[in-house]
């Protein structure tokens, strides 16, 4: 199974600066982060708010330029292209996100961005027949969708008109953040579903941001568990689910509440007061809770490879 | 023992939008029972009705919202007490008899003092706190039970993470030893690590306090790991109701069979399916039994009639044409 | 049209909209007068209100009902120059600096702060007295122009800047839409409501200005305009006269006139505003 590389993020890095001139705190929200996208992936960057996740997103988009670091996508230089060629950019590279109400201005009609995409990025002269069958993919139709605001619609109807939107250019790279979280669990399955069918029939590979892992689970190939700005375990999901080396994704894997009155929560957990705090740390930055910390860890953490996955833990070096 | 009792319970939002009048029948003639010492959880999709029907058990009816039709009692000292027509003693009941988490309730504590004021503030208006050494002892005891460190009463809310706040306000609500505790989706907005820390601090309060917690939030996961028993609600109306493992294990209405089915977990990679459709408006829901457009297994009664909740065993209730058909076999 | 068929339900529209029709069609009917506003004597003077005169005449000897005619139709060009012209300054300023941001947002927004702190009364005195007497009233009215837009400008420039950040900036982005389209299309139905609420404000503003400085004689006393009539009324001593029906016509019009611009403002913001919007659009469609 030799898949091209899509996309290649290396030692990528963002640091905000927060504050003003006398009391400046710089945050490294993202820091030195490295991974791959192959064609026809789905690929799973997890973590929970505050890891860093919808940072890379918004760099990858073009929408923040990283400090420093490098995104290579087909072959080149993302961020160069970016500058010089957003066009052809935009209709590779497509985004869905969280909030489906806020992902539609409210007091326009939803089918406007259907027709500006297609006309914008330069879909051929027949985009009417563009635009249903995208929409038919995500199982709706033109009727159901011209002439209504999003009030209109549920949350899922407006979240599978999203990725109808991001399919019209025929992107083979979907950035989908937190794609399911703000639609009912029972209507999530339909929309995780889709990413795997669109997967299987137009070869599109999917980011998916999520902090779910149960979906991350059933949909996605591999998967990056993020942690304070750094992916902390890295590879096939099967692997990292059922068996996670890292400590944070145990504790995360743990924490997930099971949908099954059989299986409860055993061991008490402690959360921390402050969260700035661990964004500061310069060695491990899990330090605090973790479980097996030693003296080692307050130095830099090297990635090791351990039983087929990359791990960011001294216990396995 | 019944602590708190809902009987034929109708709460509709009065509005009126570009001059007509429109009711939204967000609780619609609703009957439940809950007893001492359990967690009762209430499940259902975004726009269900549930959070209303919380506040309407909590009491807080306020317009546009109106209470059409049927009565909430509370047990209070052996006597059962209609909350609606208590008119001025509600309130003084409330936080030492019933507290209420509100959705969001990050936002509970007011972000301009410290931890400690919000507690005197809460407190003070119910109880005398004259003696502040001795109360200031007794929140740091309770914190203590809590598993929440004391120097937290001393920051401001906005130094503390998100999961700690919502710790903080649980303990704000419970601080009193009230026998209903009302928990409105407490760990929704939370991670997941922080949101497991709540619920189970929800947990050990109701185990030695033993008193009753309702709690709302659409996450079955959540339910399966705390709740005694679980209420599904759909358009306004509770369709099921059984113990927790009933309800994993042994769904009856096509509507929790989906809601169980569409749950992923890790370790399978089985397909799952979700429910067809969507749910419908509030304000002109389908006639009959309101699941009846998305139902693969809809009878022509379903179209016409609205299924009555009814007992198929001692603790399972079912509303569904589905079973009383079976019943009456 | 069918937006209009709303606002009437709203009773203060209807009730301002009623009141502003009367004060317009009185401002029209200027073109009609039969006596030149400017010339002296064309009446008797200090007759109370009969057939003939049905708002009385005036120490000047001028028909106060044909005067009042002429100052609404003034006083409102006063008033909507200042406001359109100062909605295109807020607008320009308030959209290039909300959605720039940096350095140009600073500098645009240092000149704004400079005008907003600015003492506006001493001001204008001062130009008035300047300029005094030879000031037209369209003149009038673009100075005021350039006084009232900084208050504006900042709350448009808030909007913009909560606007950009929003998800479906995000997504006009990914939809490929230029910059220009982007704030035409995207933001333009927010920004609207405020434009319109502030300029039905500004006028009312511009018109108490005009006012205050015609009482403080530093307008061009000849042209008759609200205040100017006002003014006239003041020095010819009309209370002590007892010529009532002077002075009451000018307050009694504007404070209608203000009333009416008020409930006007009022309803429409209302209407226009995103959420009750978004409720409207759900109703009519179920």
């Amino acid at each position: 199974m030799n898949k091209e590389i899509l996309l290649r993020v290396e030692n990528l890095t963002k640091i905000f600066t927060l504050g003003s001139v006398f009391s400046r705190v710089r945050i490294r929200a993202v820091n030195n982060v490295s991974f791959n996208i192959d064609e026809s992936e789905i690929f799973t960057l997890a973590g929970e708010s505050g890891s860093g996740k919808t940072t890379v997103a918004k760099i990858i988009l073009g929408f923040l330029e990283p400090t420093s670091g490098k995104i290579i996508y087909k072959g080149k230089d993302m961020i160069e292209s970016q500058k010089e060629d957003k066009r052809s950019i935009r209709k590779e590279v497509q985004a869905v996100f969280q909030n489906p109400f806020e992902t539609f201005n409210p007091l326009r009609m939803v089918h406007n961005y259907l027709i500006e995409t297609a006309k914008n990025l330069g879909v051929n002269n027949n985009y009417q027949e563009v635009i249903e069958n995208a929409l038919n993919l995500v199982g709706l139709t033109w009727n159901d969708v011209v002439n209504k605001y999003p009030s209109e619609f549920s949350g899922g109807q407006l979240q599978r008109i999203s990725i109808a939107r991001s399919l019209l250019t025929n992107p083979t790279l979907l950035v989908a953040d937190e794609p399911v979280s703000m639609v009912d669990a029972s209507l999530r399955m339909s929309i995780v579903n889709l990413f795997a069918k669109l997967k299987k029939e137009i070869g599109l590979s999917v980011l998916y941001i999520t902090h779910d892992l149960a979906t991350a689970y059933y949909v996605s190939d591999r998967i990056a568990i993020m942690f304070r700005g750094e992916i902390v375990e890295m590879g096939s999901v099967d692997k990292v689910l059922t068996d996670p080396k890292h400590p944070y994704t145990m504790l995360l894997k743990e924490s997930i509440p099971e949908p099954d009155p059989k299986k409860k929560w055993t061991k008490d957990i402690k959360i921390l007061t402050l969260e700035e705090e661990e964004y500061q740390m310069k060695g491990c930055k899990f330090i605090s809770r973790c479980p097996y910390r030693m003296d080692k860890c307050k130095n830099p953490v090297p990635d090791v490879e351990v039983d087929g996955r990359v791990v960011k833990c001294y216990l396995y070096s | 023992m019944e602590i708190l009792k809902a009987e034929n319970l109708k709460a509709y939002y009065l509005l009126d939008i570009g001059g007509k009048l429109h009711s939204v029948r967000a609780v619609d003639n609703i009957n439940i029972s809950i007893k001492e010492d359990e967690i009762y959880g209430i499940a259902g999709e975004s726009g269900c009705g549930k959070s209303t029907l919380i506040k309407t058990l909590y009491g807080m009816v306020e317009p546009p919202l109106n209470v059409v039709d049927g009565k909430v009692y509370y047990r209070i000292d052996n006597e059962y007490k209609n909350i609606f027509s208590m008119n001025g003693s509600l309130e003084s009941i409330r936080w030492n008899y019933i507290s209420y988490i509100p959705q969001g309730s990050m936002s509970v504590l007011n972000p301009v003092v410290k931890i400690i004021e919000s507690f005197w503030d809460f407190i003070g208006s119910h109880v005398d706190i004259s003696d502040k050494s001795t109360w200031r002892k007794n929140i740091e005891e309770h914190f203590a039970l809590l598993g929440l460190p004391t120097k937290v009463l001393d920051a401001y809310p906005h130094q503390l993470s998100g999961g700690m706040r919502q710790r903080v306000t649980i303990a704000l609500a419970t601080i009193l030893n009230p026998k209903i505790i009302v928990a409105d989706e407490p760990s929704t907005a939370l991670d997941v690590v922080a949101q497991r820390a709540v619920i189970q601090l929800l947990k050990e309060i109701q185990k030695s306090l033993k008193n009753t917690i309702i709690l709302v939030t659409h996450d079955m996961g959540v339910h399966a790991s705390i709740s005694d028993r679980i209420a599904i609600m759909y358009a306004g109306k509770i369709v099921e109701e059984a113990p927790t493992s009933e309800i994993f294990e042994n769904p009856l209405h096509p509507y929790t069979k989906y809601l169980i089915g569409a749950l992923p977990k890790i370790g399978d990679k089985s397909y799952k399916v979700s429910a067809p459709g969507a749910p419908p408006s509030l304000i002109n829901p389908p006639s009959g039994c309101r699941f009846h457009p998305r139902c693969s297994q809809a009878m022509e009664e379903c179209k016409v009639n609205v299924p009555e909740l009814i007992n198929v065993n001692s603790e399972h209730r079912v509303a569904c044409f589905l079973y009383s058909k079976e019943r009456e076999l | 049209m069918g937006i209009f068929r709303d606002l009437l339900r709203d009773g203060k529209f209807r009730v301002g909209f009623i009141i502003i029709c009367l004060i317009l069609f009185l401002a029209l009917l200027s073109f009609v007068s039969p006596y030149d506003p400017t010339r002296w004597n064309v009446a008797p003077r200090d007759l109370p209100p009969s057939l003939q005169h049905i708002l009385g005449t005036n120490s000047q000897g001028q028909d106060v009902f044909w005067q009042l005619t002429f100052a609404i139709r003034n006083s409102l060009t006063i008033a909507i120059i200042a406001a359109f012209f100062s909605r295109i300054i807020a607008i320009i300023v308030g959209l290039v600096a909300g959605y720039r941001g940096g350095r140009l947002d600073r500098f645009l927004m240092g000149i704004n702060d400079s005008f907003l702190v600015l003492p506006l009364l001493p001001i204008l005195i001062l130009i008035s007295s300047l300029i005094k007497g030879r000031l037209s009233f369209v003149g009038l009215g673009l100075i005021l122009s350039v006084f009232g837009w900084s208050w504006d400008a900042r709350v448009i420039r808030s909007q913009i800047l909560s606007l950009r950040e929003r998800d479906f900036t995000y997504t006009a982005l990914l939809s490929g839409t230029s910059t220009i389209q982007l704030v035409f299309k995207e933001y333009f139905p927010f920004v609207i409501p405020i434009v319109f609420s502030t300029l039905i404000n500004n006028m009312s503003w511009a018109i108490g200005m005009e006012i205050t400085l015609a009482i403080l004689g530093l307008t061009n006393l000849e042209i008759p305009t609200l205040g100017t009539v006002l003014q006239w009324a003041i020095s010819y001593q009309a209370m002590l006269l007892g010529l009532w029906w002077w002075l009451l016509t000018p307050v009694v019009t504007s404070v209608l006139l203000f009333v009416s611009l008020y409930l006007l403002s009022v309803s429409i913001s209302e209407y226009l505003d995103p959420r009750t919007r978004i409720q409207r659009i759900r109703v009519i469609k179920e």
